[in-house]
């Protein structure tokens, strides 16, 4: 048997060598000198630095525990009318703004969700109506007060800006299945992880069938870690997002350092926004950003037949089939006219005045169903949708038609 | 009926916080004290190891603990306890490293020392080369991405199995795999030549 590779002898190591293996290995490596000097020296670059670890005293564990039940009955302390005094001006002008905009009310109340109706949250909203602003129309209920259109056309792409980046759409986090033609994608999006492996392409389905589209690069297998609050790595080898990305996303975004610096190449047009089409040395690329909802992910990539390298473009696969470009930019950008809302978390997963408002108003104890992946978050959520996402977040919408 | 029961049993004996969660879950906070108590050590160390000093590991060990109250609620009872804190812990030092990148700052904490090291060495000679290994492999596993950290850590100093780390980061086993492989083959870039004092 000739010497193993590095991974198999680290397997070994780890007591996570299949069985059918180890017998074979075992005894390599105790007649291989060179396998067994590897292995040591690896044990030992292990020991020393796990040994190095010097842990604090217990008395400074109690003092954060102390510190940790003062944060938490503060934060459970937490009253709607902490954020009145912020948002006073801003509600009372959405009011007349959609006194404006609107003759009937924006929003119906979606059945099923009898936490609309509680007692509690009429009382809240007729005292910030009456607070506010006495002279306003008396509002349906208080969701209407942060309701707003945003029709794909009038968000325009500001890179400076990460809060209009996941404005043209709404729901998403679906699950969505595809392949290229010879590789498979396994894995699926939302709540979990997309793994695909090198060289793959495929969809995932965003919101009512809105199409996300993911390509992997080259030789490299990337991951997208959905359900744990970061986007990990890029996906396709020639979009590389360091320079490209908001200041503000790269909190959000981990970069994989497997690309040498020289082989960055930034394209700022296709991070912010939904679908791209442009028009570059005669060729049409198109690109499509895949929010996922929970934090912030962009993933840009040309729809393109990837075997023999080139960007000709083959439409989007969806778990419908192949989608032409036009059709996919046709949805697009239909999707992006449906009301929607934005709600905007700090890096420590507070929201800011306005959406802890939004929710105040519609959800009680809507903390409780705030997950901790929202942080250093804006969130762009179809506005019927609000409820039952936040109290299904980790609901997991079928994909129909694999 | 009998088979709810041996199911109860079984995830009983699969989580042994089990009782204690529900209780949390319920907004005991004596329990999520016990829970705090029973893990305090190992998120700390976690956070520790995956950022840049004590001060940002005390921030994350309070942070996990406070979004784990939080999402309490949620929590799946099926997945054991440590799994989903380590899965916090780690977010929020990817988090906590993120922002430590950008301002481009390179923090190595004189809190870690080479004591207790020296378990396996007779004389001064080997401590110094032991020392040198330590910062060496110390630097090189500051210098991982987070990602890669966050594996690496769970596996070696946290003694995670593979399948114990996918659970705990929410990836597959053969990213654990992929990215421990990687973590491991740059530390080994990294200490170089100090390898072959103890090859």
């Amino acid at each position: 048997m000739k010497c193993p590779d590095f991974e198999v002898l680290m397997l070994m190591l780890d007591g996570e060598l299949p069985e059918d293996q180890l017998k074979e290995v075992t005894d390599h490596v105790e007649s291989c000198p060179h396998c067994r000097r590897i292995i040591r020296s690896q044990e030992h670059i292990e020991t020393s630095w796990r040994d190095s670890f010097r842990s604090p005293g217990d008395d400074k564990f109690r003092e954060i525990e102390q510190q940790l039940f003062e944060k938490i009955n503060h934060h459970s302390s937490r009253k709607w009318w902490t954020v009145i005094p912020i948002a006073a001006g801003i509600v009372a002008v959405l009011l007349g703004v959609k006194l404006i905009l609107s003759e009937k009310p924006l929003i119906e109340k979606p059945p099923g969700y009898p936490m609309y109706e509680s007692e509690e949250h009429r009382t809240v909203t007729e005292q910030m109506e009456d607070s506010f602003s006495q002279d306003a129309p008396e509002a349906e209920s208080g969701i209407d007060l942060v309701m707003s259109e945003t029709p794909l056309e009038t968000q325009p792409i500001q890179s400076s800006d990460i809060s209009v980046e996941t404005d043209t759409h709404s729901r998403i986090s679906s699950t969505g299945y595809g392949s290229d033609t010879d590789r498979e994608i396994s894995g699926a999006v939302s709540g979990g992880n997309a793994e695909m492996h090198a060289g793959a392409s495929g969809t995932a389905q965003v919101g009512e069938g809105l199409p996300g589209v993911f390509v992997t690069g080259g030789e490299r297998e990337e991951s997208i870690d959905v359900s744990t609050g970061a986007a990990r790595g890029l996906i396709h080898e020639d979009h590389y997002y360091e320079e490209a990305v908001p200041e503000e996303a790269e909190e959000s975004l981990f970069y994989d350092d497997r690309i040498p610096d020289d082989e960055i190449i930034s394209s700022p047009e296709s991070v912010c926004g939904g679908l791209h089409q442009e028009e570059s040395e005669g060729e049409t690329v198109l690109s499509l950003d895949m929010d996922t909802i929970g934090f912030t992910a962009v993933f840009s990539a040309p729809v393109s037949s990837i075997d023999d390298g080139t960007e000709e473009i083959v439409g989007i696969q969806t778990c419908d089939g192949i989608m032409s470009a036009e059709e996919a930019a046709i949805l697009w950008r239909d999707s992006a006219k449906l009301l929607s809302v934005e709600l905007v978390f700090d890096i420590n997963g507070e929201p800011d005045s306005m959406t802890a408002l939004l929710l105040d108003s519609l959800i009680p104890e809507w903390y409780l169903y705030i997950p901790f992946i929202f942080r250093d978050t804006t969130l762009i959520i179809q506005r019927d949708d609000i409820c039952e996402y936040f109290v299904n977040v980790n609901s997991t919408p079928a994909c129909e038609n694999e | 009926m009998l088979l709810s029961v041996l199911l109860v049993i079984a995830c009983e004996e699969t989580n042994p916080d089990l009782e204690l969660l529900r209780k949390a879950k319920n907004g005991d906070r004596e329990a999520f004290g016990e829970l705090f108590r029973k893990y305090e050590k190992r998120v700390f160390r976690v956070a520790r190891r995956m950022c840049g000093s004590d001060d940002e590991a005390w921030d994350i060990t309070q942070d996990a603990f406070i979004r784990a109250m939080q999402a309490m609620d949620r929590y799946d009872t099926q997945y054991r306890f440590f799994t989903w804190i380590y899965r916090i812990t780690t977010n929020l030092a990817i988090n906590y490293s993120q922002k430590r990148m950008r301002r481009r700052e390179v923090c190595f904490d004189e809190g870690f020392s080479a004591d207790g090291q020296q378990t396996v060495q007779d004389d001064l000679d080997d401590r110094v080369a032991c020392d040198q290994l330590f910062r060496s492999v110390e630097m090189a596993v500051e210098k991982l991405t987070p990602a890669l950290k966050a594996v690496f850590v769970l596996r070696v100093d946290q003694q995670l199995s593979y399948s114990e780390i996918a659970e705990s980061l929410g990836i597959a086993l053969g990213t654990v795999m992929s990215r421990l492989n990687r973590a491991r083959g740059k530390i080994r870039e990294e200490v170089g030549s100090m390898l072959g004092e103890w090859e």
